[in-house]
């Protein structure tokens, strides 16, 4: 796992909140994208994201590092989300569900989506796309390799043969280009 | 660049980067954490890494991820984790004492 999540964990045990803020920053993208797969309003994707967090920060004693911090997380969500479901009548038999079959994500529309937010998400996406093109190819690469393809600096390194101090500047900066082009979205 | 608030590290939003893949080398990673704890101007670059990371992987789902973020801190905020006290200062701050009663020594009663 990463130290910097046992770090901010373990601050946050001692009370240091803007720690639990950094980690709630690092994963909320994330854990949406998580609870989306199995709840399409939009606005209950918000909701069931936030209880998620409240919960992890009230039960953060019982996180001891045996998992990677968003494994953790993931699985509070899901008890969230069974919850939610359960409430509403409805059954999902999420345990079939693994991670790293809602980890294999690629930007696309959703249908539950209204047809306005399609419309602002399609305008996104078509932007992104726009940015990407125009990256350099090596940024584009090593990008692609690691927010689609999900692979580590290391193995990207061995990838595009080049030491990972370029890989990590390469998608640092490639990043930095793309949030440049798309800055009216943000 | 920008200015170094941050204990003795100055600001490098590459740093930031590679925090937000769990990339950072053990030597560092305290570092770069502190500093982040304590450096409006890279927390507000993480923000933005992480936006673009997250498109990245699955488009946009968040409308608004700064309100996100508020609402569950503003949420939390009123119910900080309380540090856990360590076995002793359990032991004392309990009505144990109840149970080590009958070790006290006998004679002090007379
Ligand atoms: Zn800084």
């Amino acid at each position: 796992m990463s130290d910097a999540d046992l770090i901010l964990v373990e601050k946050t045990k001692k009370g240091d909140n803007r720690a639990f803020e950094i980690l709630v920053r690092r994963y909320q993208g994330r854990l949406a994208s998580v609870i989306s797969r199995f709840v399409s309003d939009h606005a209950r994707v918000q909701d069931l994201t936030q209880e998620s967090f409240i919960k992890a920060y009230r039960a953060i004693h019982s996180f001891r590092g045996d998992s990677a911090f968003f494994t953790w997380l993931y699985r509070i969500a899901v008890n969230t989300v069974k919850n939610h479901l359960m409430a509403n009548g409805r059954h999902v038999p999420l345990s079939d569900v693994e991670l790293s079959e809602v980890e294999d994500l690629a930007p696309q529309l959703r249908n539950s989506d209204t047809p306005e937010r399609q419309m602002l998400r399609s305008e996104l996406l078509e932007n992104l796309r726009k940015a990407i093109d125009q990256l350099a190819p090596e940024m584009r690469k090593a990008i692609h390799l690691r927010d689609i393809e999900g692979l580590s600096y290391e193995e990207i390194a061995a990838v595009m043969e080049c030491p990972i101090g370029t890989v990590r500047s390469r998608i640092f900066r490639g990043r930095q280009e793309i949030a440049n082009q798309l800055r009216d979205f943000l | 660049m920008t200015p170094d608030t941050g204990g003795d590290m100055a600001c490098d939003p590459e740093l930031v980067s590679a925090f937000l893949d769990g990339e950072l080398d053990a030597i560092i990673v305290g570092r770069v954490t502190d500093h982040l704890l304590e450096c409006e101007e890279c927390y507000r670059a993480m923000t933005r890494l992480a936006w673009v990371r997250d498109i990245m992987v699955d488009g946009r789902v968040l409308d608004d991820p700064a309100g996100l973020t508020r609402s569950v801190m503003a949420a939390i905020s009123n119910e900080k984790v309380e540090p856990r006290a360590g076995f002793v200062r359990r032991l004392f701050s309990s009505d144990k004492w109840v149970l080590f009663l009958p070790l006290l020594p006998v004679g002090l009663g007379g």
